[in-house]
């Protein structure tokens, strides 16, 4: 899914240096062969599809990573964040911040035309073990709704 | 670093056992190898406890446990643990937007 992103989104992904260090660490044990998702990232960085920015870090119960992208987005009104868990986005929506959960995005990827239903299915899919039943039913509720794709 | 550790009887023949099972392997390199995949398995235990039982986020757990975030929600979903179980109403709240900041498309 978060290959779709860069499409979607007609600025630079805002991360901070505290994200990529979550990233590059990745890979480092037991194997050490980048992942996919993280040469991506590198690629992303590098042509500029990436922008690397940092914060005032708020004084949050979250990880450096998390804390780090929670502050960039509070500071910057316009931006949304990309969230993959619970924890992080409740706090978001308690500071008041856009959060976007990774179905939430899904469902907007199929609805703009960009990924077809059976992809945005196939996605759901994926994200099935990690999600609660009632938001993966929603979502696939709101594919169909949506209409687009096949 | 060197540690020592005392085993009781019973416990060195299920060690001794199992090594006689790695081929190849030194008594110490085996040894190392089993402490390690233990460390492993306890961490993947500790990452679930930590996230259902103490609400910390993935960030948080893999800063305490030395590992990275990915491999915190590898662990989580591989043992189907729900990291998206917000609520369903802020989700179909969130749906509704009109559209979101920087966005190419409209929903």
């Amino acid at each position: 899914m978060d290959a779709y992103l860069p499409l979607f989104f007609e600025r630079p992904l805002l991360a901070p240096t505290a994200v990529l260090a979550e990233i590059e660490r990745v890979g480092q044990a037991p194997s050490p062969r980048p992942r996919e998702e993280q040469q991506r990232f590198r690629l992303w960085v590098e042509d500029g599809r990436v922008q690397i920015l940092d914060p005032t870090v708020p004084h949050i119960r979250l990880g450096a990573g998390e804390a780090a992208a929670l502050g960039l987005a509070r500071q910057r009104p316009s931006v949304a964040l990309l969230v993959n868990e619970a924890a992080a986005y409740l706090e978001a929506r308690r500071m008041g911040v856009i959060a976007i959960t990774v179905p939430e995005m899904v469902v907007r990827l199929v609805r703009s035309g960009m990924v077809a239903r059976a992809r945005g299915e196939a996605m759901l899919d994926v994200l099935e073990d990690v999600t609660s039943p009632a938001i993966i039913a929603r979502a696939r509720q709101s594919l169909v709704e949506g209409g687009e794709g096949t | 670093m060197t540690k020592s550790i005392r085993l009781d009887l019973e416990e060195l023949a299920r060690v001794q056992a199992t090594i006689e099972l790695m081929p190849g392997a030194s008594e110490a390199g085996a040894l190392k190898h089993l402490l390690l995949l233990g460390v492993a398995a306890q961490n993947r235990d500790q990452i679930v406890l930590l996230y259902t039982r103490d609400r910390m986020s993935t960030g948080e757990i893999a800063e305490r446990l030395g590992v990275s975030r990915l491999d915190v929600l590898h662990v989580l979903e591989e043992r189907r643990v729900k990291v998206l179980d917000t609520p369903v109403e802020a989700f179909q709240a969130d749906l509704e937007r009109t559209t979101l900041p920087g966005s190419v498309a409209r929903p």
